[in-house]
């Protein structure tokens, strides 16, 4: 076998590339502009973690809001619907006796 | 350490010509680091240029609590890993896709053809290690640094790194035994 070391030697890359220092300038420039200060992020990230909050809530309320109007709608329907059927019934009551035994 | 500081200060305050000397320090360093991690020389300068783009834009968070080396070398390692994975990710859905690399750009113009054979050997020997001893392995016999500042680079006890590199190196020579094996026959 080759010896192992004798080759790794030779396999070591010994060139250098001095343009790439104008590009990793450039690069890092336009990184550094690029990017949001470490603050204001934070302050965006909790304002979204509000928002998203917030937004769960109401779609919460909404949906207990939406509950108990379609059980109150319901519930009053079902009532017209007695209310017809038994209407003279539920008069019968107030009339006077008198009325009734004529 | 104090005089590292100081480079890294100035490179914070915006110093190119404190950036440009610590380039041109460390750039043949990280380059042979990350083509022996990568094994493409191309993928290497562009990972080299991505490690100082990343110095330069971070040095306000060395504390000068490791040398300015072994900081370096943590981030060059942590790209290298990185695209080495990336790469991986990327060839699952490509498989149908075939390789072609020109490992001509890789090589000497002195290398013979045994050479040439004996360096795809290693290659893929060393892309089938696992991830702790290449680093190991690499940062070992490619740069040649000590044990002691290895661990440092790769956050993990002198003894994890000597039986890394002990492992690396065992599964490499079996690997290029084939190669012998196959040149005789």
């Amino acid at each position: 076998m080759k010896n192992l070391e004798d080759f790794i030697a030779k396999d070591r890359v010994q060139t250098t590339n001095k343009d790439m220092f104008e590009t990793i300038c450039a690069l890092a420039e336009k990184r550094k502009r690029e990017n949001t200060p470490k603050g204001l992020s934070v302050v965006v990230a909790v304002l979204c973690c509000i928002v998203v909050t917030l937004s769960v809530f109401n779609v919460f309320a909404t949906y207990d809001k939406t509950t108990a109007q379609t059980a109150l709608q319901q519930e009053s329907e079902e009532f017209q619907v007695f209310a017809q059927d038994n209407y003279f019934d539920i008069l019968s009551d107030y009339y006077p006796e008198e009325l009734i035994q004529e | 350490m104090e005089q590292e500081l100081e480079i890294a200060r100035r490179i914070a305050s915006n110093d190119k010509v404190a950036f440009r000397e610590l380039f041109d320090k460390y750039q043949s360093e990280v380059l042979k680091l990350c083509y022996a991690m990568i094994r493409d020389k191309d993928d290497a300068e562009d990972i080299t240029q991505e490690v100082f783009v990343e110095v330069f834009c971070s040095i306000g968070s060395y504390k000068g609590k490791s040398k300015l080396s072994t900081w370096i070398y943590r981030i060059a390692v942590n790209k290298s890993i990185n695209f080495i994975r990336k790469q991986k990710i990327r060839r699952l859905f490509a498989t149908k896709e075939k390789r072609t690399t020109d490992n001509s750009t890789n090589v000497g113009s002195d290398w013979t053809l045994r050479d040439r054979q004996y360096k795809e050997y290693l290659d893929k020997a060393l892309s089938n290690l696992p991830e702790k001893q290449r680093t190991a392995f690499v940062l070992y016999m490619y740069e040649e640094l000590p044990q002691k500042e290895i661990a440092a680079i790769m956050n993990c006890s002198i003894s994890v790194v000597e039986v890394s590199i002990h492992r690396a190196r065992k599964s490499i020579e079996k690997y290029i035994q084939s190669f012998d094996k196959e040149l005789l026959t």
